[in-house]
């Protein structure tokens, strides 16, 4: 009776279509396989408990421990078969990319809806939909407090690292504050601010369709009377040194050279796909999240002439990317984040944390910063991925 | 929809599908074959029926196409489509869905591997619950097939069909719980009966089961992206990918793909309204606006009515009332509507307007059954959606196993429960899993009949309403000074400053008021915006703002407003204002300020209007009991007591009448100390009436001030009426001014 239900249930196998592939192909014990043989051990033993007890004349035609058994084994195979199945195919739709990587990291709930977040002066702050929170940037993350509190549809955070200045950009204009003190918040400029830069003492914002620069003195902002007009909307501003202003808008990347005082003027851009969402640079490399367009590296060493080096658009949107010990991470929303490394020419998909959440921002320092919009969670990730 | 239509919507757009498939065959077809070029002329003829909407006379001539030209497959595919279109997924059509489907059969049998026969083919299949599961074989073959021919606009639609059945496979899994305890499943009749059985459920008694679904909603994403890829302007892989994304709330990428979707089909009216949407919700309000107005713009009055239908947020029987109205009267009550409703005109744009097409696009692209033939804004989920937005918690159940009922149309279904905890309002879905329909549930189309009178529709979820404060406003009318014709009208608004800057932390900010004056027409005659200064951390506030407005005679709608943009909070006031002749020839009086404090100003001469006094108006009219009520009032049109003498003589009454009181079995006494207090002579237990004569001398003045103070001395709390009557002792002519007024224990 055994050898014939086994049989049965092999067959079944055997018939069944091998969908396990993919998950199999990067190195995972297709499930399907396992949850079947697990089933039909069910099976089995069903049929050895229906055998030693006197059942054998209430089942009508299929009463024969011979026929339990093979129905019993041939469902309970199936049914294994169908959840492992199901189990593979979640798993290689998870990790089509990459295979999985776990990123130990410490946590911090926060209290807001979050939206954004930004690093310095020792501080992440965390932008929602009620100002900003304040944490720690030190393992324990802990919880600094909140500021700008009652102000809505903030756009940005920007903050000064050497002066623990906080700006908020905003759907009405853009806001100081101080963020070791506890006080009330000043606006600088009267008009819809998408994205912020702060650099030592200067200060660039995309407001009103323009973007200003200008330098913090004191408790305010002495901007320059020269602005840039845009033509396109903003949606995020990097310093890459004293003297470099990179903005990037919708689909293009563009250079302005602010030297002293003077007026910014455009120097190089370079076009993207995708509509660009973040930001993030370093002396010779921008890394752009292009959200459905995926991530671009582009060599920026000269700002006349920035050109792209490499693009990944595997994922299905990239919201933020940050450039941490020698990798790429890309935050892709709920797929995750991705890990990508980065040889000068090729971008590589080399793992990916599912566990992270709806993976929205980052921001990396000594420790990279993860933003889970879903559960409301900064992480805070310590050691690269091994 | 106007621009290039993507996908037949229903019959209207056949005539594309069919040139589309017949486009190989129609080299093949001789010109000399008579049967068939008559063929081709009743299939031309059909199709110009469709369009009339005669589907009638459409069906007749394809069907006598393919009997006069049986090798025609674009005759046997346009009589299977129609035939198709025209059928229900209920028992009813059985036998047209099978002639549907011979004649589609056939179609492919002389045309094989023609992609868009067996889209058709497939999307019958979608019909038939028995054949539904083979419908995906056939799509997939589809789709190998517009890859063949390398016809990117089926891959397309393919590949948005494909996308469609794993979506709806996530959809039937979607916010699914698991019931703990003893109860097998959710009980519609506990929840209908017991108004804490669906909170208890869903906060005690289940708990959701995480990331069911997700395979299929991963397959759905990846297939609707990969159509998008081979065609971007197709509007059913757009639709689905952006019901996806709206669903899981990804609003990033929703505006980042309607945005897509808006660029490579720029004709799209569809296009526009789901990229209003998007921009909505991600605070972009003039953009959305804009595109709403494009996505309106662009459609048939046909194709727009559904959008601008009002009767969803209407209670029933002003539906009716609604649906009965010609056209331009249906215009004009739209238009009436959302000018009243309208919750803030100092932002330049309508944010309930704007919610609520928001609410029909999203009605439209998560709750449709085209396999139904059903638009989102049609079903009992869309009309709900409509009228009270996104619900806080959805929950389904999976259907009973163990359900024994008389109705086997209630077997094996699936139940869907919106609750919306700050009104403790549920409803109650059920249907067939995956195929994207559900009806309310036993008794609860009659409960949403009740709620929806109570309340036809709530814009909570808009950020400006969950903020938004009231302003009182007290009117006063006066004549101007001088020739100038009409009346002023002063608006004295209690704004309440300090609430609304209550918890912001900011130094200083700005505080936007304005002041909008209608008439009965709806056509403005004051616009008036200001903007000011304030200092967030001061304790005092100064919440008094006072507006003067030139009127002619008539009646008019008011609103008071004011904002603070950053903090996104806002106060209103509005109310209707009957505006008289205070320039005839006769004696007439102003009306009566209420204020909290009325005095002369000290310029050392006779008073000659409310210019020499300082009026602390109170825009409530609502007072402490130990507060003193102040009165200002003009006098026009005073005879001089005798010819050639500048001195007139009148008489003022108040009277003071008790409206309502909040402890009635005090009223006698206390009325009475009242009485005391101005030494005024009582009638009966609820009313006393001041009395006085006066004489004033007209000297240099075309008005007399008259002001006064009342002591209440405890009066209780409660409403009461105040009269001020004066007559012209000369004359004997009678002028009279009433205000309700407010006595409260605490004021806060």
């Amino acid at each position: 009776m055994t050898r014939t239900a086994l049989r049965v249930a092999l067959a079944g196998l055997v018939a069944l279509p091998g969908a396990a592939r993919p998950a199999a192909a990067q190195g995972r014990m297709p499930h399907q396989f396992i949850f079947a043989l697990g089933g039909a051990a069910l099976g089995l033993g069903a049929t050895a408990l229906y055998s030693g007890r006197n059942y054998s004349r209430s089942l009508g035609w299929c009463s024969s421990v011979t026929c339990v058994g093979i129905w019993t084994t041939s469902l309970g195979t199936l049914l294994g078969y169908l959840i492992g199945h199901e189990q593979d195919e979640k798993y290689s739709l998870r990790y089509r990319l990459a295979p999985p990587v776990e990123l130990a990291n410490r946590s911090r709930n926060l209290r807001t809806r979050a939206t954004g977040l930004d690093l310095g002066a020792g501080i992440v702050a965390v932008s929602g939909d009620d100002g900003v929170e304040l944490v720690s940037a030190q393992p324990r993350l802990d919880y600094l407090g909140q500021r700008a509190r009652g102000l809505r549809d903030i756009l940005d955070v920007g903050v000064r690292p050497d002066t623990a200045r906080l700006l908020i950009g905003t759907g009405t204009g853009l806001y100081l504050y101080d963020v070791a003190a506890d006080s009330a918040g000043l606006r600088t400029l009267a008009s819809a601010t998408g994205a912020v830069a702060v650099r030592e003492g200067r200060v660039a914002a995309a407001a009103g369709g323009a973007i200003h620069v200008g330098r913090l003195v004191g408790d305010s902002v002495a901007w320059a009377s020269d602005t840039v007009v845009l033509t396109r909307r903003v949606t995020d501003l990097k310093w890459q040194n004293d003297s470099v202003l990179w903005a990037l808008a919708e689909t293009r990347l563009t250079a302005y050279v602010v030297a002293g005082d003077s007026a910014a003027h455009e120097v190089g851009a370079v076009d993207l796909t995708g509509l660009s969402r973040r930001l993030t640079i370093t002396d010779s490399l921008a890394v752009i999240a292009a959200g459905a367009g995926g991530v671009f590296v582009v060599h920026v060493a000269d700002p006349a002439l920035p050109r792209i080096v490499s693009h990944w658009d595997k994922a299905r949107y990239v919201y933020d990317v940050a450039l941490w010990q020698g990798r790429i991470y890309a935050a892709a929303g709920p797929e995750g984040m991705y890990v990508l490394s980065f040889d000068g020419e090729h971008l590589q998909p080399i793992g990916v944390a599912r566990d992270m959440g709806f993976v929205a921002a980052l921001a990396a320092g000594d420790a990279l910063y993860v933003l889970d919009r879903t559960g409301g969670v900064l992480r805070r990730i310590e050691a690269a991925t091994p | 929809m106007k621009g290039p239509p993507r996908r037949p919507a229903l019959l209207g757009t056949a005539l594309l599908a069919l040139a589309a498939a017949a486009a190989p065959l129609a080299a093949q077809a001789s010109a000399s074959d008579s049967a068939t070029a008559e063929a081709r002329r009743l299939l031309a003829q059909a199709n110009g029926a469709v369009e009339r909407g005669d589907t009638a006379s459409a069906v007749a001539d394809a069907e006598h196409a393919t009997e006069i030209a049986p090798d025609l497959a674009e005759a046997h595919f346009l009589f299977g489509l129609l035939l198709a279109r025209t059928s229900s997924s209920g028992l009813g059509d059985f036998s047209r869905r099978h002639d549907a489907s011979a004649e589609l059969d056939e179609a492919l049998r002389l045309d094989a591997d023609n992609p868009r026969f067996l889209i058709e083919v497939a999307r019958l299949r979608l019909k038939a619950p028995i054949l539904r599961l083979g419908a995906e074989r056939l799509f997939r073959r589809a789709l190998a097939a517009a890859h063949a021919r390398g016809d990117p606009e089926a891959a397309a639609e393919v590949g948005a069909e494909i996308g469609n059945i794993y979506f709806r496979r996530y959809q039937a899994l979607a916010h699914r719980r698991m019931i703990l305890g003893t109860m097998q499943t959710f009980d519609w009749e506990s929840a209908m009966r017991d108004p804490h059985y669906t909170k208890d459920l869903l906060l005690d008694y289940s708990t959701p089961v995480a990331d069911l679904g997700e395979t299929d909603h991963d397959k759905a994403e990846l297939d609707f992206r990969q159509a998008i890829k081979e065609d971007s302007a197709s509007e059913d892989a757009n639709a689905g990918l952006l019901a996806l994304l709206a669903e899981a709330g990804r609003d990033e990428e929703y505006v980042d793909a309607a945005e897509n979707f808006a660029r490579a089909a720029p004709g799209s009216a569809r296009a526009q309204l789901y990229l209003g949407l998007g921009l909505w919700r991600a605070h972009r309000n003039a953009e959305a606006d804009t595109a709403f107005r494009r996505a309106l713009a662009g459609l048939t009055p046909a194709e727009r009515r559904p959008l601008e239908d009002l009767s969803t947020v209407l209670r029933a029987q002003d539906a009716v009332a609604y649906q009965q109205l010609p056209d331009s009267a249906r215009h004009d009550y739209e238009r009436a509507y959302w000018w009243l409703t309208e919750p803030l005109r100092l932002t330049s744009e309508d944010e309930y307007r704007l919610e609520h097409l928001a609410r029909v696009a999203y009605a439209d692209l998560l709750f449709s059954a085209p396999d139904l033939r059903l638009r989102g804004w049609q079903t009992d989920r869309g009309q709900l959606y409509i009228r009270y937005g996104p619900p806080t918690i959805v929950a389904t159940f999976a259907p009973d196993p163990n359900q024994r009922g008389s109705d086997p149309g209630e077997q094996g279904m699936m139940t869907t429960v919106w609750y919306y905890p700050d009104r403790n309002l549920r409803f109650v879905f059920f249907g067939p899993p995956t195929y994207n329909y559900e009806r309310l549930a036993g008794d609860f189309g009659s409960y949403a009949e009740n709620v929806r009178y109570g309340e036809p529709v709530t814009y909570d979820n808009v950020p400006l309403a969950k903020t938004m404060d009231s302003i009182p406003v007290q009117t006063a009318e006066f004549r101007p000074q001088g020739d100038t014709a009409g009346t002023d009208v002063l608006f004295f608004a209690g704004v309440p400053v300090r609430d609304m800057l209550k918890g912001v932390e900011l130094r200083q900010g700005e505080l936007v008021t304005g002041v909008f004056v209608s008439d009965m027409n709806l056509r403005d005659r004051v616009t008036r915006r200001d903007s000011e200064a304030v200092r967030f951390a001061a304790d005092d506030q100064f919440e008094r703002r006072t507006s003067v407005a030139r009127l002619d005679t008539g009646s008019y709608v008011y609103r008071f407003e004011a904002m603070v943009p950053e903090a996104e909070r806002a106060a209103r006031g509005t109310g209707r204002v009957t505006v008289d002749n205070l320039r005839g020839s006769g004696f007439a009086i102003s009306d009566v300020v209420v204020a909290d404090r009325v005095a002369p100003r000290d310029s050392g001469g006779v008073p000659r209007g409310r210019g020499d006094f300082f009026i602390a108006p109170n825009p409530a009219m609502k007072f402490r009991r130990t507060d003193q009520v102040h009165l200002y009032a003009e006098l026009y049109g005073l005879a001089p007591r005798k010819a050639g003498e500048d001195v007139a003589q009148f008489q003022v009454w108040v009277r003071l009448r008790v409206d309502s009181l909040a402890r009635r079995s005090v009223t006698a006494r206390i009325v009475g100390g009242v009485l005391d207090a101005i030494g005024a002579s009582a009638k009966g237990d609820d009313e006393l009436t001041l009395s006085y004569v006066s004489q004033e001398s007209l000297t240099g003045r075309d008005r007399v001030p008259l002001y006064l103070a009342l002591d209440l001395a405890g009066a209780p709390a409660g409403r009461y009426d105040l009269t001020v009557t004066v007559k012209d002792l000369t004359t004997g002519q009678f002028a009279s001014r009433h205000r309700g007024i407010e006595i409260a224990e605490r004021i806060p």
